[in-house]
């Protein structure tokens, strides 16, 4: 059994959007704890991870654990039809009563009227995918458009974007056919979109902007944090809803093989 | 779901080619371990496993919103964006005339898949969806529009295709004989008998299948099958494999009576050939063997252009397969961009990492 009711449209919108930059169908696990997803994209280049602790939701009551697997498009285009003032209300049904299992994923509107939609449930995967332990040495925390901002800059010269880390800055470049650019910040400055910075050694890694733009569309939190290694993955957390996380990992560029 | 004349020399996914499996060994690959290499995809083979596997749990194809089948477009886009981006290229050689020999195999398979569609409908009226699904897959039909439309997706993807004069496998093995590509892919034997070299199974259909009339599903993994290690194995020639075929029925000939892969592996090794089966006594051979081995002795031959793979066309490609089928643009623009990103990385010398290389 599984019901929960979400008072923001927005919040499930922003959910709802931040999975469709990487995945095609979307695996949550729904317990009494909440909801939480883990998954790569189909490439295993990037990972997107959930959270979101019942006490996102103003009503939130589960009896058992639940794999839920939803297709993104049909995600996306029910998130369409919502009004901005509806209230949500999310539950697990079966078209079947005699049946043991839940088959559809119910989520109801409350507006001017009432509206339902109830989705089919696709066959989950056989394993489900575990958020990944990475020790990285750089972990900063900075305002989530100057993040955007770097992105789109580094953007207008290359297809890579390298980050580098010292004790008291990030710089994010990139060169391409048509010239270099470069973004700095600086710790410290009370100007500065870099709040907090913590390095353990100096270290630099390259990354796709095509993942990252897609990426950045989806954070939707002023400020976020981000960590990452000498040529290894980097991850990217913000919050949702106060109590929820969404985060990204994407794998590095390196050199060919 | 026939939207436009239905093509003569259609076969069935699961019931072409020769059942030679249970003599011939395959060594599980993986698809990294093809990375780099060119591979010749037997086309109408391919579009046929798309067509058939490519539904809905009741057997519904694929559909636009005006009702037009779109599995084999689905399967063509995405399948093949994933051999690319692994780094595989595809090149796919498309039958061209069928041998005449063939066109009693071409009839008998026509009345199966009408006789399927029959079932299908009748099966997912009664609510029989296990039943209904097995149906629909027996029952599909490559039409000309369908082969057409796959013919402009793949160039508008940059991946060549080539017209065989005849049956595509048999193009496929010369390609391949003549280093051309790697190997061959195709889920029917008849690529051995060609004399392939090496042959690839499973290439397009790797990944999970549902077993039928279960809900579970098994993984199916891509093999490769080396024709000269086989007839090692075996102790025989490739004349006398195409013998062994002969006995136990191929597109062009029903199966002699009693006589299974291994019974004929027997008979060929005991007696040589079919001539020498004949003298024994043992068996009577009803069919024209002579003028059927020469259809893989002595395929037309044909000389193939240079190809090449070029970057995709993302106008042309979404126009085919978002403006006029309703496919996704989101996914389908994500997609041809990363392929094109990943084209660049390499032509710079790096490479997109996987997660997996660091968890």
């Amino acid at each position: 059994m599984f019901h929960a009711t979400l008072d923001s449209t927005k919040t499930w919108k922003q959910i709802v959007d931040a999975l469709a930059t990487l995945l095609t169908d979307a695996h949550f696990v729904i317990s009494k704890s909440g909801i939480v997803l883990n998954q790569l994209d189909s490439s295993k280049a990037a990972m997107v991870s959930l959270n979101l602790p019942s006490k996102v939701f103003q009503d939130y009551d589960c009896e058992g654990e639940y794999d839920v697997c939803l297709g993104i498009d049909e995600l996306v285009r029910v998130s369409k039809r919502m009004a901005g003032d509806d209230r949500l209300e999310f539950s697990l049904l079966k078209t079947d009563p005699k049946s043991e299992r839940f088959d559809r994923f119910e989520i109801k509107m409350h507006g001017q009227a009432e509206r339902k939609f109830s989705l089919q449930l696709l066959t989950p995967p056989d394993e489900r995918s575990k958020k990944p332990e990475l020790n990285l040495a750089a972990n900063a925390e900075m305002f989530a458009d100057s993040f955007k901002q770097a992105v789109k800059d580094i953007g207008v010269v290359s297809n890579f974007l390298t980050i580098k880390a010292t004790a008291d800055s990030i710089v994010f470049m990139g060169e391409g056919d048509t010239g270099e650019a470069e973004v700095a910040l600086k710790k410290g400055d009370d100007e500065s979109a870099l709040f907090d910075l913590k390095v353990e050694e100096n270290v630099r890694a390259r990354y796709s902007l095509s993942y990252l733009s897609d990426i950045t569309k989806a954070i939707s939190s002023d400020s976020l944090v981000f960590q990452f290694g000498e040529n290894k993955p980097l991850s990217i957390e913000f919050g949702i809803a106060e109590k929820g996380r969404i985060g990204f990992v994407l794998a590095p560029i390196i050199e060919k093989r | 779901m026939i939207y436009d004349k239905p093509l003569l020399l259609s076969v069935g996914a699961d019931s072409m080619g020769t059942k030679l499996s249970d003599i011939i060994q395959a060594q599980k690959i993986t698809i990294s371990d093809l990375a780099g290499k060119k591979v010749a995809i037997d086309a109408f083979n391919t579009l046929y496993q798309f067509l058939s596997t490519i539904r809905q749990r009741d057997g519904t194809p694929l559909m636009d919103r005006k009702g037009r089948v779109t599995s084999h477009l689905s399967g063509i886009f995405y399948r093949n964006m994933n051999l690319l981006e692994q780094g595989i290229l595809p090149v796919y050689v498309f039958d061209g005339e069928p041998p005449k020999l063939k066109s009693g195999e071409v009839e008998r398979r026509r009345a199966v898949r009408e006789a399927a569609f029959e079932e299908w409908q009748l099966a997912k009226k009664e609510g029989r969806i296990d039943d209904a699904r097995k149906a629909a897959q027996a029952s599909s039909t490559l039409t000309t529009g369908m082969i057409d439309e796959s013919k402009r997706l793949l160039t508008a993807m940059g991946i060549p295709w080539i017209q065989a004069p005849s049956e595509g496998e048999a193009l496929a093995a010369q390609m391949a004989r003549e280093n051309m590509v790697y190997a061959s892919a195709s889920q029917d034997n008849d690529s051995l008998l060609y004399n392939c070299p090496r042959m690839i199974r499973n290439l397009s259909v790797s990944g999970k299948r549902r077993v039928s009339r279960t809900n579970t599903f098994k993984i199916i993994s891509p093999e490769l099958i080396d024709l000269d290690l086989n007839l090692r194995l075996l102790g025989i020639s490739r004349e006398q494999l195409i013998d062994i075929a002969l006995l136990v029925g191929t597109d062009y000939n029903d199966k002699v009576p009693r006589v299974g892969p291994k019974t004929a592996l027997k008979l060929i090794r005991e007696f040589g050939s079919i001539e020498g089966i004949i003298e024994s006594g043992k068996y009577t051979i009803d069919f024209p063997f002579e003028e059927i081995r020469k259809i893989f002795l002595d395929p037309p031959n044909m000389e193939v252009k240079p190809f090449s793979w070029e970057d995709p066309n993302v106008e042309e490609v979404t126009m085919i397969l978002c403006s006029e089928h309703d496919f996704s643009a989101n996914r389908v623009t994500a997609a041809l961009e990363r392929l094109i990103q990943k084209r660049e990385a390499e032509r710079e010398g790096v490479q997109q990492s996987s997660l997996s290389d660091f968890f």
